[in-house]
């Protein structure tokens, strides 16, 4: 991270191994709480960092990557996260919430269950969230922001 | 501030390396004589289940260098170069197999911590010359991988096992392997305690279910419905956190259950809890009830 840019940063990379996703989620509370996010909204910020980076991880291990998952929590008047995967792009944007029906479906395997349901709780509880290609290389981006309270 | 700051370009998989061969036979062997004094000298100071560790480790370490010198020759002068040198150091040759430019090592040493107490420490290497590993492995185990693997008593399988062609260059230095892989303590993340209950049988889950521990609850969940479990309840009152994964393997549970004519169905009363199941859509899918009692049937009603 560049020094001329006036906020705060945490940059956090780890292998594509499910067991740092609890590390993620827990240092991404922890900088959230400390940017000022709302108490109330912690739960939701856990979890979609979870859920982001448990697709990112997946991802990953589908396409036999070592690459570092990347997360970066920023704090610019707003409490942003970014988890950065480094898989083929088809891949990162084929994702798509499941209508209810579908998830009741026998013939779904879990993996895709998992996924839809993946997808769903980040739609559901992060109110700004983008998926997109990342700017430079292959690879995808989830970004997530929440408010922060002012005056902290 | 672009989203790949700091990030290196990487073609994408699979896609085939142009491998580059920077290593020799010498140099290989010049490494491995090397490490075998290194490894000689260390290994008398500590304690026999540390020493079967660390010597099955230097075994799988030397083996995978010394076959990968003669990967050229073929797997089967590779793999009796790596048996040779695996026996050398007192280590018995498991497995051995040629991946392209690449040789993976398993080996055993037999241990003895107490008289009465026959244990085994095995350890997995990989060799070959540097770059080639992440293009030429098959996807399941891919990757430009860090070093490293072992774990006492075969824990873990040989390819569950993080290996890479940074292996030989540790190794060549003589030190211990930098990328370790600890013990899998599911325990303090997860607890899972089954009981019998109103003819239910009651799995009451604690802790945190994510990607990580999901495969816990989905292996004592399939041994309880294998064992002959038909109505099955999980207690998610002590869940903590609760991820798709969790949830992807409650939905299997309660198709396999469903489907042999057996009934499933969750205990959740915490709002947190209930949030996702809305979200999710999942309220939908699983009886969800607010007590033991009431998914028993020893009180009435789901509450969703």
């Amino acid at each position: 991270m560049t020094a001329e840019i006036a906020m705060s940063t945490v940059r956090l990379e780890f292998s594509p191994a499910p067991v740092h996703v609890r590390t993620a989620r827990l240092v991404g509370v922890a900088v959230a709480r400390r940017a000022g996010v709302a108490e109330e909204l912690l739960d939701e910020v856990r979890l979609a960092i979870g859920e982001a980076c448990t697709r990112a991880v997946a991802l990953h291990q589908q396409y036999g990557l070592r690459d570092p998952v990347l997360v970066e929590m920023s704090d610019d008047g707003e409490y942003m996260v970014r988890v950065t995967d480094r898989a083929p792009i088809e891949a990162g944007l084929g994702l798509a919430a499941l209508p209810p029906d579908e998830l009741a479906n026998e013939s779904l395997t879990e993996e895709a269950l998992t996924v839809g349901v993946g997808f769903a709780l980040l739609a559901g509880f992060v109110d700004d969230l983008q998926v997109r290609p990342v700017d430079e290389g292959i690879g995808t981006e989830v970004r997530m922001v929440w408010p922060v309270r002012h005056g902290r | 501030m672009t989203p790949a700051t700091g990030i290196k370009e990487e073609p994408p998989l699979p896609c085939p390396g142009r491998p580059r061969d920077r290593g020799s036979a010498s140099l290989w062997l010049a490494a491995v004589g090397l490490v075998l004094v290194a490894a000689g000298v260390a290994g008398s100071a500590v304690g026999v289940a540390t020493v079967a560790h660390h010597q099955a480790r230097t075994a799988a370490d030397l083996g995978a260098l010394a076959g990968a010198a003669r990967v050229v020759e073929g797997t089967d002068a590779a793999c009796r170069s790596a048996a040779e040198i695996a026996s050398a150091n007192r280590a018995r040759l498991v497995s051995c197999a040629v991946d392209g430019w690449e040789i993976v090592v398993t080996v055993e040493v037999a241990a003895h911590p107490l008289p009465a107490l026959n244990r085994t420490a095995s350890a997995s290497a990989r060799a070959g010359p540097v770059g080639v590993a992440a293009r030429q492995a098959t996807p399941s185990r891919a990757g430009p991988s860090r070093a490293k693997t072992g774990q006492a008593q075969g824990q873990f399988p040989a390819s569950d096992v993080p290996v890479g062609s940074r292996r030989w260059l540790d190794a060549r230095e003589g030190v211990a392997p930098a990328h370790r892989v600890p013990p899998k303590e599911v325990g303090m993340e997860l607890s899972l305690a089954a009981r019998t209950f109103a003819g239910h049988t009651v799995l009451e889950v604690g802790g945190e279910v994510d990607v990580y521990t999901a495969p816990k609850l989905r292996e004592r969940l399939a041994e309880l419905i294998d064992a002959g479990a038909a109505k099955v309840v999980v207690d998610l009152d002590r869940v903590d956190f609760l991820d798709s994964t969790g949830l992807g393997v409650l939905v299997g549970a309660h198709k396999r259950l469903r489907a042999s004519g057996g009934t499933f169905g969750l205990v959740c009363s915490k709002e947190p809890l209930l949030k996702i199941f809305r979200i999710t859509a999942l309220d939908q899918v699983f009886p969800l009830y607010d007590s033991v009692n009431a998914a028993t049937g020893a009180a009435p009603g789901p509450t969703a």
